[in-house]
């Protein structure tokens, strides 16, 4: 019973890890938080399916289909909707913060409209990586899925590196703290911004292909990954990555704990008491600097 | 001169009304179709009901009369739905209405139906309550008809078909029953806890699942742990997610029972084939001849859509000709009469010979279940086809075990 939840713990942690590590990274350089996250993640989903039912293309190729799906999704939100508002001229930060919600909000629901339109309302699945299962302890344990851990934290890792030892990548940790600083250094803002939505889009293409291989997802699904990402990056801390690493381990060795112990329906109120809690006591998150 | 611009006006009024009612006789008959169309099921209600009036009006239409099909998406919501229903009636002067997935919907737009006397065919949601507020409120709501099983009756030849198949032919003798939490399983459930057991199939475990579940890991581990032979299934809201990781964690059990989404052929796409083994109980399917009508529609069907059809293709399309049926026979669309016809049809669809129960029967308005009435099939999806495997007089093949038995 330990090791089973330990295993499907640490399974479901992995893809909330790369599910909300875009958006928070996101927040953190730029300050936007982007309420189109899980139609983004839905869109590369849905792609990688669509790709691998037209063509006989091996796991890395329906992968790469998502993910390029992913960085597209990811562009386009800047180009329609977060570039034009931040060049409309007097407004203040607290009113560019709302028409940034607004924006992204209207965004999900057009992107949503059109996933349906174009491919159906549907829940679906993109083929599994390799079939199979091993036996981990005595735990059933999908080699999929193993693998799917593997990426997500692959993925992490690498992101680590890049902001912490490459040049674009340090440059990215100082707008995070201080742009304006960064613009006197001679740093173009702007195209700090497309190196960032092109890294979440990468991200999300990854974890939204992963979701629809493990999960699956639909076009209205996409509300429910964005509420999931939202309660991690709360508890974590908004723009802190390592605080939603964390947070999202929390979150997911807590609902699978619940899902064991208390019943699989109750699995997303305890988190959601803990989300409650945070905002009372903890209001800047575990890891917050705002 | 009062008199003589009466006599005008009264001549006036004849000459409005004599192209009038030459009209009514020539007029297309308005039939609007309700569901989420953007969905599988809501699909399959649409395309059930074109291929019915596509037909019905290449053979010339209904006395005369073509068929209009007009269509209302209710989004899967109840208010859409009542918004539309009324707007269905009072401006788009629909004679009918057929249609609705989610027995929510269902329940909400019957009071609506006897208020506006529309004769209404629920073509897709299954809750039993359904045909007991017909009962309840007759006839007041008797307007109200369904040509799909209810949920008490799917539970029934679930169960049947659990005790050929599941206990005979792969020698079951326990079972988890796993159904989602919705309006219908609550008839569902009540069936099959007293008729498995006497079909001999003990249950050890009954677990509710939310719709809205996204890991389905405790789930099973829960199941597997009660060491059931078999899981019983009852969802259709709840989608793909439980077939998917069922498949991917290759829970060594079958998946038997009903399960909404995989009666129709786009579910192996949608699922990346990891749907296969399951069975599920369905209206009909495009291998069995349950009646001469079966096997054409499906083929029909297939050829015009490009995908099988559905249990709801099967009512929706039955549901059609039942209209068509009614007006031939009581010769109006009038909404009374219709209706009357409609309570006396005796009619043989695609689905099977469809007699509606009265209103001193259980259910009211649903379709009676059985030999010599309807009856439905039971599906298992091996390598890509859907293969029927019950009743025995429509199977076209042998059920098989689980396909992660082995490992």
């Amino acid at each position: 019973m330990l090791v089973q939840l330990l295993i499907s713990g640490f399974l479901i942690s992995a893809i909330y890890a790369l599910a909300t590590t875009g958006f928070t990274l996101l927040y953190g350089v730029s300050g936007i938080l982007n309420l189109a996250h899980g139609t983004t993640l839905a869109t590369a989903g849905i792609v990688a399916w669509y790709v691998a039912g037209l063509t006989s293309f091996g796991p890395l190729q329906i992968i790469l289909s998502g993910v390029i799906a992913g960085v597209v999704v990811g562009l386009l939100t800047y180009a329609v909707i977060v570039r034009p508002i931040q060049r409309l001229p007097g407004l203040s930060d607290a009113d560019e913060h709302v028409f940034m919600l607004v924006g992204t909000l209207l965004w999900t629901i057009i992107l949503q409209e059109a996933l349906a339109n174009v491919f159906g309302d549907v829940p679906v699945s993109v083929p599994q990586i390799v079939s199979g299962v091993v036996n981990i302890f005595g735990v059933r344990t999908p080699i999929s899925s193993l693998l799917v851990a593997a990426i997500s934290w692959g993925l992490l890792g690498t992101l680590w590196l890049y902001v912490g030892f490459t040049k674009s990548g340090r440059s990215l940790l100082a707008a995070s703290i201080n742009p304006r600083g960064l613009v006197l250094c001679g740093y173009n803002l702007a195209s700090i911004h497309r190196v960032v939505w092109t890294i979440y889009g990468l991200l999300a293409g990854v974890a939204g292909v992963l979701i629809a291989m493990v999960h699956g997802v639909s076009p209205s699904g996409g509300l429910e990954l964005t509420a999931t990402a939202f309660s991690i990056v709360i508890l974590g801390g908004l723009g802190s990555v390592t605080g939603s690493l964390i947070a999202a381990n929390v979150i997911g060795y807590i609902e699978t704990a619940t899902a064991y112990l208390a019943g699989p329906s109750l699995r997303s109120l305890p988190s959601l008491i803990i989300l409650v809690a945070v905002l009372y006591f903890r209001p800047q998150g575990l890891f917050g600097r705002r | 001169m009062g008199f003589a611009k009466l006599k005008l006006m009264t001549a006036g009024l004849m000459l409005c009304a004599l192209p009038a009612s030459a009209d009514a006789q020539t007029d297309p008959v308005r039939i609007g179709v309700m569901a989420k169309f953007a969905q599988i099921n809501g699909a399959a209600i649409l395309n059930g009901a074109t291929l019915a009036a596509e037909e019905i009006n290449a053979a010339g239409g209904i006395k005369g009369r073509k068929v209009e099909l007009i269509t209302y998406d209710d989004q899967g919501s109840a208010s859409d739905a009542v918004l539309a229903f009324q707007r269905a009636v009072k401006q788009d002067k629909v004679q009918a209405m057929v249609g609705t997935f989610l027995s929510e919907i269902a329940i909400a737009l019957s009071p609506w139906a006897a208020r506006l006397k529309t004769p209404y065919i629920i073509t897709g949601a299954g809750a039993d309550q359904v045909g007991l507020l017909v009962k309840q409120n007759y006839p007041a709501y008797k307007y109200v008809f369904r040509s799909i099983l209810p949920a008490s009756s799917t539970a029934r030849g679930v169960c049947e078909s659990m005790g050929d198949i599941g206990v005979k032919q792969l020698g079951y003798a326990s079972a988890v029953l796993m159904t989602e939490d919705a309006a219908w399983t609550k008839s569902y459930d009540e069936f099959l806890k007293t008729c498995l057991p006497s079909v001999g199939l003990k249950i050890v475990d009954t677990i509710k699942v939310a719709t809205d579940t996204s890991d389905f890991t405790p789930i099973f581990q829960k199941i597997e742990g009660a060491k059931p032979n078999v899981i019983v299934t009852g969802v259709g809201i709840i989608g793909n997610k439980p077939v998917v990781q069922w498949h991917n964690q290759q829970v060594p059990l079958l998946m038997m029972g009903y399960n909404a989404q995989a009666g129709a052929s786009a579910f192996w796409k949608e699922t990346s084939g990891a749907t296969n083994g399951v069975v599920t109980f369905t209206a009909a399917s495009e291998d069995s001849p349950l009646t001469p009508k079966t096997v054409p529609f499906a083929k029909a069907y297939l050829a015009r859509f490009n995908t099988t059809a559905a249990a709801h293709s099967f009512a929706t399309y039955d549901a059609i000709y039942l209209l068509k049926d009614a007006i031939e026979r009581s010769g109006t669309t009038d909404a009374d009469p219709l209706t009357d016809a409609l309570e006396k049809a005796d009619y043989v669809g695609a689905s099977g010979r469809i007699v509606f129960q009265g209103p001193d029967d259980p259910l009211t308005h649903d379709m009676k279940y059985g030999n010599g009435f309807v009856t439905g099939v039971s599906i298992q999806w091996q390598e890509g086809k859907q293969v029927t495997v019950w009743p025995p007089n429509a199977a076209t093949g042998k059920v098989v075990g689980s396909p992660h038995a082995s490992k």
